[in-house]
């Protein structure tokens, strides 16, 4: 279930975010959207999740093009945005039963799909804290366990491990990548630092609004040099 | 099926949930409209009768005059407080997972809706009951009668709050909207004197006061309390508001 971008363009303003990017994302596996800030990965990441009104592009999931909110298509991404979006008066339970209901799963589904999805993602001893007595590590488990509530064929995320120590960005990426080879599940990680890849990561790398590196590296010692040189180039 | 009941169920759950936590919100929805019984037309009840008029068969206490409008008041403040959590949601970003979820916008907005209008109509009869409580002598039979009247002047009222909601940035703002929209909503209505004695004092008032929808709101609740649960103007309320219903997720726009 391939995800194609092609020609999507995005301005704020007069400024520029996005300039005619076009990739193609292959499922089961981890894409990582790399780019420095102010590249443009946000605005694509919103782009994709509907959260602001397409100018021009084509999006198309295997082959079949949604418009900015498509509720069918949607049922197919998990989303992880770059702030918090959980809701903090409630416990990460009902963040999650929230999330299970809102797609339609029943009650029985929603108890089996909680348990399955805070295992994956080690968050079962904290599920039923309150948000607010939470670390950020633990809200961001809790987020991603949310977005992957109703089984999706791509997990989108913004920058996931945006606040969080080197630790826990380590075992992080670890359950990530996981997921993608155990689950078949597609990732796109929007992201802007290298350490969190692996090597057999597909990588696009954006840079003021333009796709300009599309592939993949052989380690990580050579995605860190082909960035550099990337942002050398064109930042 | 379930794809549609579910994210209804779980929106009202949520805005339920969120109502009993707030116990501040609780309270006051209640003590604001009890201050103004208790004290407010406690006050007038010895010194102001109401005249005759639609839908009072008799001279009415002040007291019993008033209940109408409080009730609206009651609707008014927690729609406006929807709203205002909507605002919240939006700044926190929980927001985000209501707009990508696999549901129309338009559906979305409407269960919001019915999940504020159902937490408006549980908070007007507590405070009925607890108006009885007090020795209002409003008519049992008004209670179930009144409550067509009360689900609808609920929706429209929480309606205009979503509308606020989506052109209003940042909850400092929103705080300014309401004063804008409260008070005046509230003192240029039927709510605490009837129209005609208005009408006495000055014309321009009056006829602001005949426009204000929230009036129009008051009059049903107050004829549903008295036996007439429905008029033309009902069927004209509840067109409106479906109308308005059918396109406010055009006002709703994703990247506010």
């Amino acid at each position: 279930m391939a995800l194609s971008i092609q020609d999507a363009s995005y301005s704020y303003g007069k400024a520029v975010a996005l300039k005619n990017f076009s990739s193609c994302f292959e499922p089961g596996a981890v894409t990582a959207l790399l780019g420095p800030n102010g590249a443009g990965k946000s605005t694509l990441f919103k782009l994709i999740s509907g959260l602001i009104r397409r100018q021009s592009g084509d999006f198309s999931l295997d082959g079949e093009s949604w418009t900015s909110h498509s509720p069918r298509i949607f049922q197919k991404f998990g989303f992880v945005f770059q702030e918090p979006a959980l809701d903090s008066m409630r416990s990460g339970l009902a963040n999650l039963k929230y999330a299970a209901g809102l797609h339609g799963l029943d009650r029985p589904k929603t108890k089996q799909r909680i348990e399955e999805t805070t295992s994956l993602m080690n968050c079962s001893s904290y599920v039923h804290r309150d948000i607010r007595t939470l670390s950020g590590g633990e809200r961001r488990r809790i987020e991603i366990a949310r977005a992957l509530i109703h089984k999706p064929k791509w997990l989108l995320l913004d920058e996931p491990s945006a606040g969080l120590d080197i630790n826990s960005r380590a075992k992080l990426s670890l359950d990530l990548h996981s997921l993608a080879s155990n689950k078949g599940l597609g990732i796109l990680w929007c992201t802007h630092v290298t350490d969190e890849l692996c090597p057999q990561d597909a990588l696009v790398i954006l840079i003021n609004g333009e796709n300009r590196y599309s592939g993949s590296c052989g380690s990580q010692d050579e995605m860190i040099r082909t960035y550099n040189q990337m942002v050398d180039k064109h930042g | 099926m379930d794809k549609l009941i579910r994210p209804l169920v779980v929106i009202i759950e949520r805005e339920f949930a969120r109502f009993i936590s707030q116990r501040t919100r609780l309270i006051s929805a209640m003590v604001r409209p009890l201050f103004w019984l208790i004290v407010f037309a406690a006050g007038f009840k010895s010194t102001l009768g109401i005249a005759i008029q639609p839908p009072y068969a008799t001279y009415v206490t002040y007291d019993l005059y008033v209940i109408p409008g409080l009730v609206g008041m009651v609707c008014l403040f927690n729609g406006m407080q929807s709203s205002l959590a909507m605002v919240y949601d939006r700044e926190a970003g929980a927001m985000k997972v209501l707009m990508t979820a696999p549901l129309s916008r338009r559906l979305v907005l409407a269960y919001k809706l019915i999940g504020s209008t159902l937490v408006s109509v549980i908070q007007s009869y507590l405070f009925l009951l607890i108006a009885i409580g007090f020795g209002v002598d409003l008519p049992v039979l008004g209670l179930i009668q009144a409550l067509p009247a009360i689900i609808i002047s609920a929706y429209v009222l929480s309606l205009i709050g979503l509308i606020l909601a989506s052109h209003v940035h940042g909850l400092e703002n929103f705080a300014g909207v309401m004063n804008f929209v409260i008070f005046p909503s509230f003192f240029l209505s039927s709510a605490l004197y009837p129209l005609w004695q208005l009408r006495e004092s000055s014309e321009s008032i009056y006829w602001i006061s005949e426009m204000n929808p929230f009036t129009h709101l008051i009059e049903l609740i107050r004829f549903g309390l008295h036996g007439e649960p429905f008029s033309t103007n009902t069927l004209i309320i509840v067109a409106i508001a479906l109308f308005t219903t059918s396109f406010i997720h055009l006002l709703f726009k994703p990247d506010s």
